[in-house]
């Protein structure tokens, strides 16, 4: 890594670090969630922007990830319950991979619209089976889920809420950034652009295609599932509505709004596209026409994504000063 | 995989492909020699690039068998056969567009050293990757253009580069479909050059699919004619040349 990304990011860390005695309590809490997103967001571009695959359908691991904290802290577990978050985190990174393993073996043998439309049947089921299943899921009140502990620490509600469990999630979403980008510039990153590039030509260069793009599934439903895990103690409760293909559909637009072609595309795209959001449901009801004119006017603008566009910006700017 | 020299490094048993009623590849029995540089011409739609297709496994034959080194791979995944140096270029022209000329060759490289399959280590580290991809660029002329995007170079060179993927693998036989196939009249010679040189440099085995016989006459020790899916005739460069019915119907001559 250059000196000069290093700095960056020692730099953004800290501050990110000072945010929270700083913000109201508030905005600790949205930080927290967007950050949840955003670790959705960078796995599903694994999958999205790196091997082309466009799916429909992954808020099935937001979904899974959320509902294994949940399951684990219920009440009728006894002494089995369980509240450290690091176990719960370890759990749902299991089931979302075992998940994420049986649906992409069977996704992964179409691509382009095949491959998003069985995906969407995938979570649509998902949904069906957490509304009707309501005596081990709650049906559409959910389960409630209850304040973990953090290495080891439980904290009182409000603390952990606005401030403790933010630095959990800041420490977990820099290590999976970091996890992430050294696996896109690894030869196996190389590889699942290839197989984007040219599915066809990947096999005759001797790359399994069918195995890369599993494994690049599997990466993104862990992904998402830890995304869902962080955000269940958050809000508190978990209900269907997390997984539907609205969520679904929120992460596609957090790729192509932030850059599905850039490192940082989905983390920028997850923080502008949550934080708009929050801010236009604040001063009307008709947020969702707000928000669908503004992601418009985003993808005409930045076809590249934001972050497409600022690297182009960059690019140039060296350019013409070399 | 070990591999057994005393085995023709390609044989083709009975080999059958029917689209319909179209007879594309006929009950083919094929072999070539290691080393040597083999020519399969044809008018189009004599069956050559459909029979490329089925020995690199891109379709599967209706029935028969290939062999290489004398092992059944009729069935293998054309990744499998790459990996043990059965490779392949394609008529039209095949690449990663969105990367660079030199991710091009690396993506090869790495899959050819068995890297790709490492998902935290650092490619830009990896030396040896490096060396072998800038080794084949220059064996290539293609230095220049490396960190352009493959995409946006030239035709020429873009078939060019199509090739070299194929050297990126270590190969032991390589399959070319028409490697000068929309190149302008100009440029055709030095692209073939340009390939040959690295075939004998090499020391690979090849077989070369062209419709034009000109083009491989003087680079081939051997010459397969095909028509309607069969093998026509089979020879030395000049006793094809000088075969009554292959220019008949080859080269349309009467």
């Amino acid at each position: 890594m250059k000196p000069k990304y290093i700095i960056a990011i020692i730099v953004g860390v800290l501050l990110a670090s000072i945010l929270p005695p700083v913000l109201p309590a508030y905005y600790t809490y949205v930080l927290s969630v967007t950050m949840c997103f955003a670790i959705y967001a960078l796995g599903y571009n694994i999958l999205f922007g790196r091997t082309g695959l466009l799916s429909f359908g992954h808020a099935l691991y937001l979904g899974v990830g959320a509902y294994t904290v949940a399951a684990l802290m219920r009440p009728e577990l006894g002494p089995y319950r369980v509240f450290s978050m690091e176990l719960l985190l370890a759990a749902a990174i299991v089931t979302s991979a075992i998940v994420g393993l049986g649906v992409g073996a069977l996704c992964i043998r179409y691509t382009r619209i095949f491959f998003g439309l069985i995906n969407l049947g995938f979570v649509m089921l998902w949904h069906a089976l957490l509304l009707k299943l309501y005596h081990i899921t709650g049906g559409t009140d959910g389960l409630p889920v209850y304040i973990p502990s953090t290495l080891g620490i439980t904290f009182p509600y409000e603390i952990f809420r606005t401030f403790a469990f933010y630095y959990y999630i800041l420490a977990i979403f820099v290590i999976l950034t970091y996890v992430m980008w050294r696996i896109y510039n690894s030869p196996f990153g190389l590889a699942l652009k290839a197989i984007r590039e040219n599915g066809v030509r990947a096999e005759f260069i001797g790359i399994p295609v069918g195995r890369y793009r599993l494994a690049a599934y599997v990466i993104s439903a862990i992904y998402g599932g830890v995304g869902g895990a962080l955000w269940a103690p958050l809000s508190g409760q978990v209900s269907p509505d997390i997984s539907t293909w609205l969520t679904s559909g929120d992460v596609v637009m957090m790729n192509v709004l932030g850059g599905m072609f850039n490192f940082a595309g989905p983390i920028v795209g997850a923080f502008i596209f949550y934080n708009l959001k929050i801010q236009i449901m604040h001063f009307t009801t008709y947020w969702s026409f707000i928000l669908g004119l503004s992601a418009i006017f985003f993808v005409l603008v930045f076809p590249g994504g934001i972050m497409g566009w600022l690297s182009t910006k960059v690019r140039r700017f060296y350019g013409q000063k070399a | 995989m070990a591999i057994d020299k005393s085995e023709k490094i390609l044989r083709t048993e009975g080999l059958k492909k029917y689209f319909g009623e179209v007879k594309a590849v006929d009950d083919v029995n094929l072999e070539v020699s290691e080393g040597e540089i083999l020519s399969i011409i044809g008018p189009n739609g004599s069956g050559k690039t459909t029979l490329l297709n089925l020995i690199s496994n891109m379709i599967e034959p209706d029935s028969g068998k290939v062999f290489f080194y004398g092992r059944n791979v009729t069935k293998w995944p054309p990744s499998k056969l790459a990996k043990m140096g059965l490779v392949r270029s394609f008529q039209i022209v095949n690449l990663f567009d969105g990367m660079t000329v030199m991710e091009n060759l690396k993506a090869a490289v790495a899959s050819n050293l068995g890297r790709t399959h490492r998902p935290f280590s650092n490619l830009n580290k990896d030396e040896e990757i490096t060396r072998r991809s800038l080794e084949i660029l220059r064996i290539f002329k293609l230095s220049e253009k490396a960190e352009t995007l493959a995409g946006d170079v030239p035709h020429g060179d873009r078939k060019v580069l199509d090739v070299a993927l194929c050297f990126a693998l270590n190969p032991k036989l390589i399959l070319l479909d028409e490697p000068t196939s929309g190149v302008s009249t100009s440029e055709k010679k030095p692209v073939m050059q340009r390939i040959e040189e690295a075939v004998r440099k090499e020391g690979v085995t090849a077989v070369i699919v062209e419709h034009d016989m000109d083009i491989v006459f003087g680079y081939s020790n051997r010459v397969i004619a095909m028509h309607e899916g069969k093998i026509l005739a089979e020879g030395k460069p000049e006793e094809i040349k000088e075969n009554e019915q292959v220019r008949k119907i080859v080269t349309g001559e009467i």
